[in-house]
């Protein structure tokens, strides 16, 4: 039609100003994950650092069975505890101490299949697990999961095992982002790896199941601070590189403030740890600033002018409207909320 | 597990579980403990609580309540209620939720067999409706009993008021009124004897809940004469507990032996007997000469 709006068009808006990205560079961790080209590598920039369509085809570790995972099916969930008693400690904290809730979704973690992977271990992890981190694994307090919980645990793997070895070409090609994340994990050190995992178990499609039967509704939007205090707690006796960590800590402080950021300056603890493992696991959001306290009343002012804006959006948008990422992803299928969007991009922060 | 987002617990549920995580300090939290306690109740037959006709007034009436707020971390019907029980409803699953609702309306079902039971041979003499403050009363008056920290009776009148205000039901009754509780006649006993007693220890709670506590411990005692304890929770508060406090621990002074000290009070009478003869005395100089004393030996 003539004269009629091309909504798909790229639209010429400003970014909102969470996703503006300071043109810096970034020290380089040593991690293997970094391969740079010698092109990129002079402009001080990632190869990754970007979405890559072409990825899928460098990907060279692929999806197989590992020998933890054997012994742990085979001796019917009595031998290498040690990754899947990780995972329940993870899952336990994460469903807010409600044990049926919590041993449904390990479960559930454990067997996969769900389009999104958490059992992104290496030969070895196992053993790293059961002895540098073997603080980790005696918590009190904590209750464990029963006998025949465990023969279900050994089970769901086995299913999981057992599509890996059989199942078509689906299970063995993963979606772009997927296989990338997959990469990162495993080409991490086992010591991150450790922390990586469990923040993906908390972003993963059975916690937000999980969350939605209790209740809640995406967390990672609104509840983000008591996410990354879990986390922190589920890593507690991790190795951190300190040094490192305070530099990406500080870069991340830099854009915050610029931001007109508060809510990080009480909440150090655990949150320069958090920012340095996403910096890692999701490279594109290294500099992304986060929202702590996204209340009316919250004493940060970025994060209560943000509150504000997305409740706009609430209040046009109606209740059953799946949870996407609010301003970017509500997409091509709703047009006019995306016109309505719009203004509230145009907000200056 | 696809469909959870629309799941939504009952009104009736919802408050149960609320009154029973709030009042309930000594137990944790625990499911299990509060399916065991939901059992309790319903095998209790002398307490319709989970009756139909109550259970069904109870969530028409909770259904007017809107807290009028909405937020993006909790699903609708979370954010239904109050702030101060949000927290505590994401604490169970919605598969919790269900096994807890079969529970419950199997009581009822049962429940309803036994009315019809007893109507028939005449045998119970239960009430056939019930008022909302009543049956509020009775559920944290059973969820005390059920947490066993009762250490003595002026305690207990104390505990059901904290559980009252603890519950925020004021925050729920400013916008949705519970219809007044029935003036039956042990809520006329009891408002006359707090008259009647000279104390002022009760004014602080409103007489709304008050009036829930004496229906709701008739219903549980089965009596209608429900007697007035003094809170004596501070002594300062209400002059008549500080007198009551005062002579007893003058008998205590009198005699160590607990045997004569029981004799003593048979002889004098109730503290109450005593306050009333104190504070009624018209000669105000026998007042004065009683409070030194009293005072003195204090």
């Amino acid at each position: 039609m003539e004269g009629s709006i091309d909504f798909y068009a790229t639209p010429n808006v400003r970014l909102p100003p969470d996703d503006h990205f300071i043109e810096q560079d970034f020290p380089s961790f040593g991690t293997s994950y970094a391969r740079q080209d010698v092109s990129t590598a002079q402009e001080g920039r990632n190869q990754r650092d970007h979405y890559d369509p072409h990825f899928a085809s460098l990907v060279t570790i692929p999806i197989s069975c590992l020998k933890d995972d054997e012994d742990f099916v085979s001796r019917d969930g009595q031998l290498s505890r040690g990754r899947p008693t990780y995972l329940w400690l993870v899952v336990y904290r994460f469903c807010g101490q409600n044990y049926d809730l919590a041993v449904q979704t390990w479960l559930k973690l454990l067997e996969g299949g769900t389009g999104d992977d958490i059992w992104l271990w290496v030969d070895g992890d196992e053993e790293v697990i059961s002895i540098e981190n073997y603080q980790l694994l005696r918590r009190e307090n904590t209750p464990m999961p029963t006998p025949t919980e465990w023969r279900n645990a050994a089970s769901a793997l086995s299913r999981r095992l057992e599509r890996i070895r059989v199942g078509g070409s689906q299970d063995r090609e993963e979606p772009v982002h997927l296989a990338e994340t997959r990469h990162r994990v495993q080409e991490a050190g086992s010591r991150v790896r450790l922390p990586m995992i469990s923040w993906i178990v908390a972003s993963s499609k059975a916690m937000r199941d999980a969350d939605a039967s209790r209740g809640l509704n995406h967390r990672e939007r609104w509840d983000l601070q008591c996410l990354i205090s879990n986390w922190t707690h589920t890593v507690q006796s991790c190795w951190f590189p300190a040094a490192t960590v305070n530099d990406v800590f500080q870069t991340f402080d830099d854009a915050m403030k610029r931001a007109g950021h508060t809510c990080h300056d009480g909440y150090r603890h655990g949150l320069k740890e958090w920012i340095w493992m996403r910096s890692l696991l999701i490279p594109d959001q290294r500099y992304k600033v986060v929202y702590l306290s996204l209340t009316i009343e919250s004493p940060c002012k970025a994060c209560a002018a943000r509150y504000l804006q997305v409740l706009m959006l609430y209040l046009v948008v109606p209740d059953d409207l799946p949870c996407t990422p609010m301003l970017v992803g509500l997409g091509r299928s709703r047009p006019p909320f995306y016109l309505l969007t719009i203004p509230l991009h145009l907000a200056n922060l | 597990m696809a469909d959870n987002s629309h799941y939504q617990p009952p009104h009736y549920l919802v408050f149960l579980w609320i009154s029973w995580s709030k009042l309930n300090i000594r137990n944790p939290t625990r499911f299990s403990r509060w399916l065991e306690y939901l059992d309790l109740i319903a095998c209790h037959s002398s307490l319709p609580l989970f009756r139909v006709s109550i259970l069904k007034s109870v969530d028409l009436w909770l259904g007017k309540f809107s807290s009028g707020t909405r937020h993006g971390l909790w699903l609708p019907w979370v954010a239904f209620y109050p702030d101060s029980w949000r927290s505590y409803c994401t604490r169970l699953s919605s598969h919790d939720w269900e096994r807890a609702q079969t529970r419950i309306q199997s009581a009822a079902a049962t429940g309803t067999q036994e009315v019809e039971q007893s109507s028939t041979s005449d045998i119970h003499d239960l009430p056939t409706s019930m008022d909302i403050g009543t049956w509020i009363g009775a559920i944290v008056l059973s969820i005390l009993k059920h947490s066993k920290r009762h250490s003595k009776p002026s305690q207990k009148v104390w505990e059901f008021m904290w559980a009252v205000n603890n519950l925020q039901v004021d925050e729920l009754l400013e916008s949705i009124p519970v219809p007044e509780v029935e003036p039956t006649k042990a809520v006329t006993n009891f408002r006359r004897a707090s008259r009647e007693s000279h104390h002022t220890c009760y004014e602080q709670y409103s007489p709304v809940t008050l009036d829930w506590y004496a229906s709701a411990m008739s219903l549980t005692s089965g009596t209608d004469d429900i007697k007035f304890i003094p809170l004596e929770e501070d002594e300062y508060s209400c002059a008549s507990c500080r007198m009551a406090k005062i002579f007893r621990s003058l008998v205590k002074k009198v005699s160590t032996s607990t045997k004569h000290q029981l004799v003593i009070q048979e002889l004098v009478g109730e503290p109450n007997h005593f306050v009333d003869l104190f504070f009624h005395s018209r000669n105000t100089s026998q007042q004065l000469l009683l409070r030194r004393a009293f005072d003195s030996n204090h």
